[in-house]
């Protein structure tokens, strides 16, 4: 047991800087898509979107970043940045297809628009 | 009354060998908790058998995962005088198991895995890493958010890691867990 539970910290010794760098990019990214989405709604609705409607795409947002794959960041397994900044550097620097982000900021649409499929979601 | 036992039942016999390696795999792979013991062990390659099974163990996987470790710890006690066959028993156990399964996970078993990662998760060292990321001025909000992000992003790596075949990093991770 003791060696197993070696085997188990070594392996999230290993693997958390790399787990905690691409959690950084999907929250960064997810902020970014819900932002997206909040502009979306005002313009075509015209109006103000409300704080409870806020927490719904942020909530859909974070769900819809939670479950991509992390090869979409294309970044190296032995990557470990030393800080937030360097995160968002790179989130720059990887520079996404729009076609990427639209399908992204489409799919947390489809939730906010749908409560059957915010249950669903859920 | 003390008698060696003779033929295809003696303990050494490859026989006997194949058919208590084959009742074990087949049994194993019964339940859905079972088939992820072979899904692992079929992900590792027979050498790091010993080390799959404990990790059920670990994972408290159930009086089925312990009693399926106890059988294969016999199974290798009356073979080690002679490890060729012992390791044959092992390649068939597991070729056959590799056979059976369905590299899936069941989705009970899946959020066991998610709990016990939470558990793992709720660690003062991952606090620790969480603040030096982040830094200090940041919501509670959004530190709870990340929370859940990294607690999807270590599933999908351990997840992926039993699965297989769920992309190029998660794939180079597990490397690091079954090497």
């Amino acid at each position: 047991m003791k060696a197993l539970k070696k085997g188990f910290d070594e392996y999230f010794g290993k693997i958390m800087p790399l787990a905690v760098a691409i959690s950084l990019m999907k929250t960064f990214l997810a902020e970014d898509i819900a932002k997206q989405v909040i502009a979306h709604v005002e313009k075509s609705d015209r109006r103000r979107v409300t704080k409870e409607e806020v927490r719904i795409v942020q909530r859909a947002a974070d769900a819809a970043l939670a479950r991509l794959n992390p090869d979409v960041f294309k970044v190296d397994a032995n990557w470990s940045p030393k800080s937030a900044d360097e995160v968002r550097k790179k989130l720059v620097e990887l520079k996404f297809d729009q076609d990427f982000k639209q399908s992204l900021v489409e799919a947390v649409l489809h939730v906010f628009r749908e409560p059957q499929a915010r249950l669903d979601r859920a | 009354m003390g008698a060696k036992t003779k033929g295809p039942r003696r303990p050494t016999s490859i026989t006997t060998a194949i058919s208590m390696a084959r009742s074990i795999t087949l049994s194993v792979s019964k339940t859905a908790t079972m088939n992820t013991v072979v899904s692992i062990a079929a992900a590792a390659f027979p050498q790091h058998a010993v080390v799959i099974f404990a990790a059920y163990i670990g994972l408290q996987y159930g009086w089925r995962a312990v009693q399926a470790y106890r059988e294969y710890k016999e199974l290798r006690k009356e073979m080690s005088h002679q490890r060729a066959l012992r390791v044959e028993a092992e390649r068939t156990a597991f070729r056959q198991g590799i056979d059976l399964t369905t590299r899936k996970l069941d989705s009970d078993v899946k959020s066991r895995i998610e709990n016990h990662i939470a558990i793992l998760l709720a660690r003062p060292e991952v606090d620790a890493a969480i603040e030096r990321s982040l830094g200090r001025h940041v919501s509670d909000q959004t530190r709870d958010r990340f929370r859940m992000m990294l607690q999807a992003t270590a599933s999908q790596f351990l997840l992926g890691a039993v699965e297989g075949g769920k992309g190029k990093l998660v794939d180079e991770a597990a490397r690091v867990f079954f090497r």
